[in-house]
């Protein structure tokens, strides 16, 4: 049995050691309540982290599309960008799937299946890598937000000033 | 949709009674884009407020009066006393936890004291240590603790994480509203001179110069003709409308923002093509050149304060009745509070009956005052508009309750009715996240400052979550609200979540979709939006 193969039976368990490992960085009442609501609009962050592991870990076992990849971190790291967490520990939560693998895994492992087992650790480091790039861009996202803002908020006195440049303006008509 | 992990394996006891003791133990730790700047001192003495000094929160040492557990415990006696809705939400919630999942920031932050049942709690344990005997015998064991400097911070950090959006009371089988023991927490920490500037700045103008902002009254009048040159820009209608008209049958009030804030202009240029169609008799105020009421957010005092120039204005101008523009807490106000703190009305106002189909609101025969939405829905139902909703057709729009129109005052069906009339595209979103069950947009109640962008935006989730869903099943790329605070904290809740989607509100597609009788005939043509962006992009005659 190759490593893909052993990896895809045991799929659901290490997804669960995933998730509680990720649930474990929320205070417990909050990880009580992100394990019990399933409902997508209730319980947003829950079933966002879901989709975001559930779906990067198929990428890992899969085709490894970096688009999607990319997508699904994108899904945990918007929330958790602008939660309590320092950036390591935002972040963090990718290289969680490594442990969580060895965990469920562990017995399992033969000599044989090592060298696969490195390229995996090696794929979980790629993604991190990406992760950091879009923790970046989201709290980068939020200062220029703050700064688009005040520019909303006064924006007409902005624009009766001249102060702006509005690209809208390039769909008026010639004067 | 995500599978896992397995439900059965998952429902191992989960305990939803909030823990009796710990959370007293977990000191509140000042994080930046958690909480908001404090007032400075000269807002705060010019409005005579308590305790003017510098301060930060950042602090250790808050600079609070030497007595201030007196001040505070004679506050809170007298506000037992005076408000017994307070007197009762102390009493009696039975900490049954429908409510602990209910809330924005509790979903989006995870912590555990964003829960309504313990943020109420922060108070209620204070309240049960210091006024009623079990707690003063029992201590811990009775949920009670004494009133600390350490209780203070934390009422400041997390009644300023609470947007007094009453979500939470909606699933409290006793209706138990945990806004207002938000309320009442503002209201005690006033006293001690802690409050933030985003609320009591804003409040200072509105005390002085009559808007949010502080503009006078020659800049209201300039940035309004301003918004009337580019309506002539896309109708060529020239509006030249009237400020401080004695003798006017109407007066108009809106919140500030919508003539100087985007997209809120674009509402307001709005209004004004409506009006023009309709040859409305209207005037608008320069003295009540404010809907909003951060009064609303400071103590009831103050907000009876602003809102007294509302009725000020109508008398002096001799007007028959009022309509208010697309506000949110405005509206709480209006529908609320206006007819007792401010209150009667003054004689020359009368019961509001439209000019147009002669429909007499009855609801509003105390106030004198009705929604702008109420009367264009009106209008609609009786075929007083010519409308093209193809000229909003490259929207696919939904519609955001906001939480005090919606769960202020049950204010569902008009809006979605114009929307349904002015544009072919419009699909609500999940139901848990409408009407009354409505998610927050994370900025209410004043906490719509750039410093709290962080809690903005988790708050902002579960409201940004459902816009995505609709986004994705049915392309929507527009996001209605009547609520000015709505239409700027939307826009950038948005742009961190779902970048795709705009906002607007509502009177804006109104204008688009309004046919004026020139270009019925054809005369005249049609081919920017409001926006000055052209009505249908593919369409060659538009560039
Ligand atoms: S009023 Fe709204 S913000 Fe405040 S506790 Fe209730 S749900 Fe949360
Ligand atoms: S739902 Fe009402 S009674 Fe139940 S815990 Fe919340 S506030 Fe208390």
């Amino acid at each position: 049995m190759s490593l893909r193969e052993l990896l895809t039976e045991k799929r659901d368990d290490i997804l669960q050691e995933w998730y509680k490992a990720i649930l474990d960085t929320y205070p417990k009442e909050a990880a009580a309540f992100l394990r019990r609501n399933r409902d997508r609009f209730e319980n947003p962050v829950g079933q966002r982290i879901l989709e975001g592991i559930e779906g990067l870990l198929d990428e890992i076992l899969g085709d490894f599309d970096e688009k999607r990849i990319k997508y699904f971190t994108d899904r945990v790291l918007r929330v958790r960008a602008v939660q309590d967490f320092n950036p390591s520990v935002a972040t963090g939560y990718i290289l969680a799937l490594k442990k969580a693998i060895r965990e469920v895994i562990e017995d399992d492992l033969s000599p044989e299946l090592w060298s696969e087992f490195l390229d995996l650790l090696d794929k979980i480091d790629e993604i991190a890598l990406y992760g950091f790039d879009i923790y970046m861009a989201c709290r980068e996202r939020l200062y220029h937000l703050k700064v688009e803002e005040w520019k909303k908020r006064v924006f007409l006195l902005l624009k009766r000033a001249n102060f702006i440049f509005d690209e809208r303006e390039g769909s008026l008509p010639q004067q | 949709m995500a599978k896992l992990p397995k439900p059965e394996e998952l429902f191992d006891s989960i305990d939803w009674t909030p823990p009796e003791t710990d959370w007293m133990d977990t000191p509140v730790e000042f994080q930046p884009g958690r909480w908001c700047y404090p007032a400075k001192k000269k807002v705060v003495e010019d409005l005579g407020f308590p305790n003017p000094r510098e301060w930060s929160p950042a602090d250790e040492d808050w600079k609070i009066p030497s007595n201030w557990r007196e001040i505070v415990l004679e506050g809170m006696k007298e506000r037992l006393e005076k408000y017994r809705s307070f007197k009762l939400f102390m009493d009696i919630c039975v900490r049954c936890g429908a409510c602990a999942d209910k809330c924005h920031y509790f979903l989006g932050s995870g912590d555990p004291k964003n829960m309504p049942v313990l943020r109420a709690e922060l108070m209620r344990s204070i309240y049960k240590g210091e006024f009623t005997l079990p707690g003063k015998i029992f201590g811990r064991l009775a949920g009670a603790r004494k009133l600390t400097e350490e209780v203070i911070k934390e009422w400041f950090y997390y009644y300023y994480q609470c947007s007094e959006c009453r979500r939470c009371s909606v699933f409290c089988p006793y209706g138990i509203d945990t806004c207002e023991v938000t309320m009442m927490g503002r209201e005690l920490l006033h006293l001690l001179g802690i409050n933030i500037n985003w609320i009591l700045e804003p409040v200072r103008n509105c005390v002085y110069i009559g808007n949010h902002l502080g503009l006078q009254p020659h800049t209201v009048k300039e940035n309004i003709e301003y918004l009337c040159w580019d309506i002539e820009e896309v109708t060529g209608l020239k509006i030249q409308p009237s400020f401080n008209r004695k003798g006017a049958e109407i007066l108009f009030v809106a919140p500030s923002g919508d003539y100087f804030a985007d997209p809120g202009i674009y509402t307001f240029m709005g209004y004004l093509v409506l009006f023009e169609y309709l040859g409305l008799d209207y005037t608008l105020s320069t003295y009540a050149s404010e809907g909003g009421n951060f009064g609303l957010f400071t103590s009831h005092e103050m907000m009876q304060k602003i809102n007294a120039k509302i009725y000020h204005e109508a008398e002096r101008l001799g007007v028959k009745f009022i309509i208010g523009g697309e506000c949110g807490h405005m509206w709480r106000v209006k529908h609320q509070y206006m007819d007792t703190v401010n209150g009667p009305a003054p004689s020359n106002l009368e019961v509001p009956k439209s000019p147009i189909t002669g429909t007499v609101f009855e609801h509003a025969k105390s106030t004198k005052m009705i929604h702008i939405c109420e009367f264009t829905a009106d209008l609609i139902a009786h075929g007083k508009l010519e409308l093209d909703p193809s000229r909003n057709d490259k929207y696919v729009v939904t519609f955001h309750d906001s939480c005090n129109p919606s769960r202020g005052m049950g204010f569902f069906e008009e809006p979605r009715f114009i929307l349904k009339h002015v544009c072919n595209n419009f699909y609500d979103m999940p139901e848990n996240t409408i009407r009354e069950k409505t998610f927050c947009c994370g900025s209410g109640s004043g906490l719509n400052t750039d410093e709290f962008m962080d809690m903005r935006m988790r708050g902002g989730l579960p409201r940004a979550n459902a816009v995505e869903y609709v986004h994705k099943k049915h392309g929507v790329n527009m996001l209605a609200c009547i609520c000015a605070i709505d239409r700027a904290a939307l826009s950038t809740l948005m742009q961190y979540w779902v970048p795709e989607v705009g906002v607007c509100g509502v009177h804006e597609l109104v204008a688009n979709a309004l046919v004026f009788p020139d270009e019925k005939t054809g005369k005249k043509k049609r081919t920017l939006d409001l926006r000055q962006q052209p009505l249908k992009p593919e369409d060659e005659e538009n560039v």
